[in-house]
């Protein structure tokens, strides 16, 4: 990039901003490699250093033990609460059903509404805000508000539908504005060219439009996925007692911590590496894809 | 097949309905199935919420009758506006911290990292993001704790004799985490704003005689705005609505809004938890409009 000449050009200051990036990528995964580490400590360690022999106990802790698999030492005591909490496999997989869930259908959603907003039309503003909104405005309030209607009208709160709806409308607004920026780069000639070539508009939809945007929507997909599998303060009003991944995680907090708790997190890290992962998979394939098309030209 | 020749030039690639300057249905019909969604699932709760702020609570029960009383309550409460100023001065010491963090770094990625590295140090820097702000938020506990890893690696070292207290359950610890917590969500708006300055305006810039500083201060930062913008309003929007990062870091004893409204809500105190989380909505809006004045974000609708 030639303004790099420019930008930073004495050493010394190329070589503190290095320095300094370097820094913050090492803490960044500093707390990472710790919570890994821990999590490995032996039956008699903590929480803190130091560590106390090396085992998988936490591990079994966490991912052996049906009904009692409650996160704190506090919950093993309690037999009720136990049972309660239930084993892991259940909030994981209910965190991992509404990520996937959630993606779909707000992927889909923010698709088509970035569609529709390529060409004006009366109250494009207002639903631009309203779907604004729904990122803007604190999950406490949200949620508060699913609570308080399921008090109020009687409905059962649950992971499906009710946290799922609240899941929808926070990744909604993401992947929509995503969609957006991608549409507002968009070269219209193009599709123009699949219709003065005889496409129907849903050949050319298919053919051109949706390979030319599909970076954008793999990475509103991620973003959705993401967005809904982290989300705690939305799930804590909306799923009633349907306990997500991300739920188990606050509850075990406000007991006492053991290194159960650095497993959990180590393998929903993994989880969400995995899901990174398979987006950066998945995006090379694409871009070979487009390649081997000729969308794109074969040495970018 | 035809294209009918009195239709607009321009087609759009969804159900051929050609615009003659009437309603487009065709856009209608896309953005209806996000509009009813966000009606029927966002409105509705939220609403709801106002409506319960009106009411009072007698004991357990709710009194359905609307007042105002609940504001007048929490705004004649001094404990309240004491939190109020904190989350603000939390959430702008948080944004500005985090950005301060951001900036050099999203410089560093766009314009030092060699073209070769660059996608995967900025993935590098981002990646975090996508994994759970609450494992995050924990694993931060045994590096800063009195045995924890800073503090061990600084005693091994002999650069202090005695454990620093501060790194946690103090008030700085809680902005501390926090800052580093949010410091990577300004990277990606960042670079994506400075990787947009098309480099001949730098050079353009040195050209006409300002030195890299002014370069610098006159040319990047103000173009790099937008992408300080959109980080700042993700992180404040975000921060102000914390409570799990002051309850564990802080130890509770610096509750922000957030708290507040956790705490009511697990008493059943609906009307004034409610209350509470109108004000803290109206607070996100102000800042939310704020900053969207300062960057004109709707050009890109």
């Amino acid at each position: 990039m030639s303004g790099r000449g420019i930008a930073a050009s004495k050493p010394l200051t190329r070589w503190l901003l290095v320095a300094f990036t370097v820094l913050f990528i090492l803490g960044l995964y500093t707390p990472f490699m710790m919570m890994f580490v821990l999590s490995f400590n032996g039956p008699t360690g903590g929480p803190m250093l130091p560590m106390r022999g090396v085992s998988l106990y936490w591990y079994e802790q966490l991912l052996g033990h049906g009904q009692a698999g409650g996160i704190t030492q506090a919950e093993e005591f309690s037999a009720d609460i136990g049972a309660q909490l239930g084993s892991v496999s259940g909030p994981i997989m209910r965190s991992l059903g509404l990520a996937l869930a959630t993606m779909v259908i707000s992927t889909v959603l923010g698709v088509l509404a970035a569609m529709g907003f390529r060409r004006r039309f009366r109250g494009k503003g207002v639903i631009f805000v309203l779907v604004l909104l729904g990122a803007v405005t604190p999950g406490l309030a949200l949620g508060l508000g699913y609570t308080l209607l399921a008090q109020d009208f009687g409905f059962r709160l649950g992971w499906l539908p009710t946290g799922l709806t609240a899941h929808l409308v926070w990744t909604l607004p993401f992947s929509f504005l995503i969609m957006l920026i991608v549409f507002n780069r968009f070269d219209k000639q193009i599709e123009e060219a699949s219709a003065v070539l005889g496409a129907s508009p849903w050949v050319t939809f298919r053919k051109v439009t949706l390979p030319l945007v599909a970076p954008g929507v793999l990475t509103a997909a991620l973003f959705s996925f993401t967005l809904s599998f982290d989300e705690y303060i939305r799930s804590f009003f909306s799923t009633g007692a349907d306990q997500t991944l991300p739920l188990l995680i606050l509850a075990s907090l406000t007991g006492r911590v053991t290194p159960k708790l650095y497993a959990l997190g180590s393998i929903t890290t993994l989880i969400s590496l995995a899901v990174v992962g398979t987006y950066v998979v998945l995006s090379r394939m694409n871009l070979r894809r487009a390649r081997g098309a000729g969308h794109v030209p074969a040495d970018s | 097949m035809a294209v009918d020749a009195h239709s607009t030039p321009s087609i759009s690639a969804g159900p051929a309905v050609a615009s003659r300057g009437g309603f487009a249905w065709s856009s209608a019909l896309l953005v209806l199935p996000a509009t009813l969604a966000m009606l029927l699932f966002f409105v509705i709760p939220v609403l709801q919420t106002v409506r319960v702020s009106l009411w009072t609570s007698v004991g357990f029960t709710l009194e359905r009758n609307i007042t105002f009383s609940q504001y007048s309550q929490m705004l004649q409460d001094p404990i309240f506006w004491e939190t109020v100023v904190n989350t603000f001065r939390s959430t702008a010491i948080v944004v500005i911290g985090a950005l301060l963090i951001a900036f050099p770094v999203a410089y560093c990625i766009t314009y030092i990292v060699p073209d070769r590295w660059r996608i995967p140090v900025f993935f590098l820097a981002i990646i975090p993001f996508w994994t759970s702000y609450l494992i995050r938020m924990v694993a931060h506990v045994p590096i800063l704790g009195r045995q924890g890893l800073f503090n061990t690696v600084l005693l091994q070292l002999g650069i202090i004799q005695q454990p620093l207290d501060i790194l946690l359950y103090t008030e700085t610890s809680q902005l501390l985490v926090m800052i580093l917590l949010y410091a990577l969500f300004g990277v990606g708006p960042i670079v994506f704003s400075l990787s947009r300055i098309d480099p001949s305006l730098l050079e353009a810039s040195a050209t006409l005689g300002a030195r890299p500083v002014r370069t610098f201060l006159r040319v990047t930062v103000p173009m790099s705005r937008p992408g300080i913008i959109m980080g700042g309003l993700f992180i404040s929007i975000l921060a102000m609505q914390e409570y799990a990062t002051p309850l564990i870091v802080g130890g509770g004893q610096w509750p922000l809004l957030g708290n507040d409204i956790m705490a009511r809500a697990s008493l059943l105190q609906w009307p004034p938890a409610a209350a509470r989380a109108v004000v803290l909505t109206l607070m996100a809006l102000v800042v939310v409009g704020i900053l969207a004045k300062l960057s004109k974000i709707h050009k890109e609708v």
